[in-house]
């Protein structure tokens, strides 16, 4: 492998590694952006995106790769019904778990979300047990500059990437047109940015945060599936793992705001390719948090951030 | 039937008695100020009318229906809208942003649209900034905002908390005219005030607050000749 | 050679296997255990193509499983994976104890013992040897603490114990005398021996 082979390749690490940490950041900063929770059960509802869809092609009995117009079917129909089950998860653990606690002090609902994520994740392990879980390899690997683009290279670039990528980056677009352009959008910036005064404008923010507890949870859920469909292993602990870097990702970008977080999770991306290949993978996450405490030290709102964040 | 009614209205923040019977009424056609100095439960009292605030005893109605346990984001679609105090507009939402979200339970574009128009012609200040943020404006282009975002939602009664706190006395000669303007084309206001000289010019009759309660209330012109009222308010000696 | 470290709960090991490749090394060992991401990496090193570069993947006992060629093809890790695992070939095992084992856990569990599974029952056979040689001590024994040291002192003085893979002896330490420890290449679908690795598990 050449410099030049290496250097493409951490990048398309760098960018597959945040596409999927961005749009699990995504949920944390909107979350805390409405009702400044840092919801660390967000992470967990990633985990079971990947364990649901896995439940669902399982129930279809897809176990190989497929083709076609059964693959994207299949593709499309459990992205959905993840999107639906995930979102649906996320509202309901809202309504149970952090609704009666809107007026608690901020901490209340902060360990409550603590005790959720572990809860979660032991519901995940009595489910698909403790080992890793193999998902079926679906969408098929082709390795595109090589056997496509007939060229002689070192740099693995497949058809699963062009997924991963082809399915987050759109995903996020969509979100940031939705929260810019819609009128439910809108009213979400609205009460993120004053609740009492949304409320006088004839704004639910009761509505406004289910919404936004929906949403989050469908980009999760579609985060663990496409995970599972790139890696084709999870575990009931990987939305611990990657929760912990989406978080960070979200409040380097400046928590509550959603472009940071996607650009927070991209930064995360890269530094931990880098980190990998030019330091030693045991000090990505000190690299990672260290980067974190810099930001927090010197940018106290993050890379975007236009307030300063409240300490937890 | 009175538009709103305030009757025996009590409210507390915690185990403070914030409101101790506050009752009041306001007609179609009308302005009503009510006047007071600070901690008097000006606010608390549009507080409670807006929903933010429920009573503990006492009721509120609209035209004949109780409004007092209703949410805040009902009460506006049963036709009352606030510019509250200290403007309160979104700050990194646009001009129009801000002015759609007036209108938030509205679906009839084509009328928002002919609001929104209607607001500009009020404050043309407005028109050329529509673009900007809430956050960019002066403190009088976010008041004439927040009055503006206030009428989108097309209410049947206007509260206004304060417009001219903060402003420059040009800006309050300016906010007072627009005010009028208003209440000229059909909407009755409630006005809290702490700048009463202005208030009681504007309206048609006046409640003064003291520590919770009504202490008195009359046509503004009987009010301005209140030894009291000239005294506490009108700042005379 | 290189050394480096993972994250027991991540999954994706994508970017420090690119740093393998690049190295050009010949041969990645870990230390992993089923759970905590030996048969990802044999996964993602499958995904960059590095057993079709010719790189190897060696890691010891606890993957000793069929969890490993489950997360792989089987043709993808055909001689590209070997274990090392403290017993010869199961069906090469050389005492009446271990092919009594080995027929009996078959039969009950329809599959091959893993490599605990092994330790597990040499770890019961300690037990109860222990405490059948310690018994006219614990008859005598005054309290509970005494019969509990009674039946610990017989089993640091436990010595040719017939175990699955050999005798069992232990030192002064608690450690196994003598420790048979062979090396298994993943072939044709399952762990095939080797051969057997030095006895004397003396460090270089």
């Amino acid at each position: 492998m050449t410099q030049t082979e290496l250097l493409i390749q951490l990048l398309i690490n760098g960018v597959t590694i945040g596409s999927y940490l961005a749009l699990i950041a995504l949920g944390y900063t909107m979350v805390y952006g409405i009702i400044e929770l840092i919801n660390f059960a967000h992470g967990d509802i990633y985990m079971l995106g990947f364990m649901i869809s896995l439940t669902l092609l399982g129930v279809l009995g897809v176990r190989g790769t497929l083709g076609g117009w059964e693959l994207w079917a299949v593709l499309i129909g459990v992205m959905l019904a993840t999107m639906l089950c995930t979102g649906l998860l996320n509202m309901t653990i809202d309504r149970l778990a952090y609704k009666p606690l809107r007026r608690a002090p901020r901490l209340a609902p902060l360990i409550t979300a603590v005790g959720m994520s572990f809860m979660l994740e032991n519901l995940a392990m009595i489910w698909k047990g403790s080992s890793q879980i193999f998902y079926p390899n679906v969408f098929p690997m082709i390795d595109i500059p090589n056997q496509v683009l007939g060229m002689k290279t070192n740099v693995l670039f497949t058809t699963k990437d062009v997924l991963l990528i082809g399915v987050t980056v759109p995903l996020m677009v969509g979100l940031s047109l939705f929260i810019r352009n819609t009128k439910m959008g809108k009213a979400m910036r609205a009460t993120a940015q004053d609740r009492e005064a949304a409320a006088l404008m004839g704004i639910d923010a009761e509505n406004v945060i289910r919404t936004t507890f929906f949403v989050g949870g469908a980009l999760a859920g579609t985060a663990g599936m496409i995970v599972g469909l790139y890696l084709n292993t999870g575990r009931y602990l990987m939305g611990f793992d990657a929760g912990l870097l989406a978080f960070t990702s979200a409040v380097l970008g400046g928590i509550g705001n959603v472009t940071g977080a996607m650009l927070g999770g991209f930064f995360i991306g890269f530094l931990q390719a880098f980190s990998d290949q030019y330091l030693s993978s045991e000090w990505t996450r000190i690299i990672v948090f260290t980067t974190l405490i810099l930001v927090l030290v010197f940018r106290p709102s993050g890379l975007l951030g236009q307030r300063t964040p409240d300490k937890l | 039937m009175a538009l709103l009614e305030l009757d025996d209205v009590h409210v507390y923040y915690g185990n403070i008695h914030a409101l101790k019977g506050v009752s009041l009424t306001v007609d179609k056609g009308e302005i009503v100020t009510l006047i007071g100095s600070n901690g008097a439960g000006k606010s608390t009292t549009l507080k409670t009318i807006s929903g933010l605030k429920h009573p503990k005893q006492g009721k509120i109605t609209l035209e004949g229906k109780r409004i007092d346990a209703v949410e805040p984001h009902r009460v506006v679609t049963m036709g009352v809208c606030q510019a509250p105090e200290g403007r309160r507009i979104f700050p990194r939402l646009t001009v129009l942003e801000n002015l759609e979200m007036g209108a938030f339970h509205r679906n009839d574009k084509a009328g928002i649209v002919e609001d929104v128009e209607r607001v500009f012609e009020l404050f043309p200040r407005l028109r050329e900034r529509r673009r900007q943020q809430g956050g960019t404006l002066s403190g009088g282009e976010q008041q004439m905002l927040a009055i503006g975002r206030a009428l989108m939602s097309r209410p049947q009664l206007l509260l206004l908390d304060e417009p001219s706190m903060g402003l420059s006395p040009i800006l309050v000669e300016t906010i007072f005219q627009i005010i009028q303007e208003i209440h000229a084309q059909g909407t009755p206001i409630l006005l809290v005030e702490q700048n009463a000289l202005m208030a009681l010019q504007v309206a048609q009759r006046g409640y003064v607050l003291q520590t919770g309660r009504i202490v008195l209330q009359d046509t503004v012109e009987n009010l301005a000749q209140n030894e009291m009222v000239r005294r506490a308010y009108l700042g005379e000696t | 050679m290189a050394h480096d470290g993972v994250e027991s709960v991540n999954i994706d090991f994508r970017a420090l296997l690119t740093k393998v490749k690049a190295s050009g090394a010949d041969l990645v060992y870990g230390g992993f255990l089923v759970d905590s991401g030996g048969p990802q990496i044999a996964q993602q090193m499958d995904a960059l193509g590095m057993f079709k570069a010719g790189v190897k993947f060696m890691s010891e006992d606890a993957m000793y499983s069929d969890a490993v060629p489950k997360a792989v093809s089987p043709e993808a890790l055909n001689g590209n994976l070997y274990v090392t695992f403290s017993s010869p070939a199961l069906d090469q095992l050389p005492t009446k104890t271990g092919q009594n084992f080995y027929k009996n856990y078959k039969a009950k569990y329809n599959g091959d013992p893993i490599g605990w599974s092994i330790y597990s029952y040499n770890a019961m056979l300690v037990i109860l040897d222990s405490i059948k040689r310690a018994a006219p001590q614990i008859d005598a024994a005054k309290d509970v603490a005494a019969k509990r040291q009674a039946v610990l002192d017989a089993m640091t003085a436990t010595k040719d114990l017939e175990g699955v893979a050999g005798p069992i002896t232990f030192d002064k330490n608690g450690d196994v005398v003598t420790a048979l420890f062979s090396g298994f290449l993943f072939k044709d679908g399952k762990y095939v021996w080797q051969r057997n690795i030095s006895g004397d598990m003396k460090c270089q």
